[in-house]
């Protein structure tokens, strides 16, 4: 081979050498949600934020079925509402955020809480959130309710 | 070897291939190494050794202990419902048969058969027989359910939740536990 394309030839395999290790060296990089040693490591983090946030649902729940037990039917609106307002005191969101809609029927007492602000879980590399509504039934006796 | 002038002898080109081959055979071996050592940090660390429990089942525990508490115990109530009275309302659980007092262990009531039966039929299926459900108030243990045949031990994993009590001020804990 001629000994100027031989040079050539070095230069370009070493180029290429080169070209090869900065490509993976710095893939991890250019990975969306950053360089990790673990495989799926983002995606359990992902997932452990998603039972966090299904687990608080399920407090909310709880709390608004036992605020609504404890209530006394005779006051049972402002009873529940602020029996409720203590359980949200240790959650980023308050009673003043919802709006209750109270309906009677049959002996069955239905509340649907709504939500005007979503629960947020700030990560690392995303933002997770949720409406935390409810639906909770309870026994009622007390015809003639109005909310 | 003859070679014309200007020309690099083939012995000289022979050792450049190789040179150059051996290079990207190094490089290949990283890449491949780097690949086996992530791979072998994710074992380690969601795969425990001569485990019985499913490595996602391990890892995903909070999935489980959520469904759990969602399980209906009796007509009206779920699990979370049930630990939600405790200890206030265990009289009223004790006369259902589903809890008794505790002497064994330092837990003040423990599940009765047919709720340990009702537990051990959802989690057994992950499970097995080496699974244990705590309700505690910060540190005082209010009841303790452990499959059947279980023997307490250093858990091979653990995952617990948080929910409300009769007492707004005052959440419990609910510890599931997984055994080798």
């Amino acid at each position: 081979m001629n000994r100027k394309a031989m040079v050539f030839l070095y230069i370009c395999a070493i180029a290429f050498i080169i070209a090869i290790v900065t490509f993976y060296g710095s893939i991890g990089k250019q990975t969306p949600g950053g360089d990790t040693k673990l495989l799926g490591e983002k995606e359990i983090q992902l997932f452990g934020t998603y039972e966090q946030a299904e687990q608080d649902m399920y407090y909310i729940g709880l709390a608004a079925q036992i605020s609504a037990e404890r209530a006394s039917q005779e006051n049972f609106q402002e009873e529940f509402e602020a029996q409720f307002a203590k359980y949200l005191e240790k959650k980023s969101i308050t009673q003043e955020e919802y709006t209750f809609s109270y309906t009677e029927s049959a002996g069955t007492m239905t509340i649907i809480g709504t939500a005007a602000k979503d629960i947020v879980y700030e990560e690392e590399n995303y933002r997770y959130s949720l409406t935390p509504n409810f639906r909770v039934s309870i026994p009622f006796e007390m015809e003639g309710f109005i909310p | 070897m003859l070679t014309r002038k200007g020309q690099v002898p083939e012995a000289v080109e022979i050792i450049g291939a190789s040179i150059i081959i051996i290079i990207g055979v190094i490089v290949l071996l990283f890449a491949n190494a780097e690949y086996q050592h992530s791979l072998e940090n994710a074992k380690e660390k969601y795969l425990p050794a001569k485990s019985l429990v499913e490595v996602l089942d391990v890892q995903f525990m909070g999935t489980d202990i959520l469904n759990t508490m969602r399980l209906q115990i009796t007509e009206e109530k779920t699990l979370g419902e049930l630990f939600t009275a405790l200890p206030e309302e265990s009289s009223s659980l004790k006369e259902q048969g589903l809890i008794m007092d505790q002497v064994s262990l330092a837990a003040l009531y423990e599940c009765r058969e047919s709720l340990q039966t009702t537990l051990q039929n959802f989690l057994g299926k992950t499970y097995g027989n080496k699974w244990a459900v705590t309700l505690m108030d910060q540190e005082n243990i209010i009841f303790m359910c452990m499959a059947p045949g279980a023997i307490p031990t250093r858990p091979l994993s653990e995952t617990y939740m948080t929910v409300p009590s009769l007492d707004p001020e005052k959440d419990l804990t609910v510890l599931l536990e997984a055994y080798p």
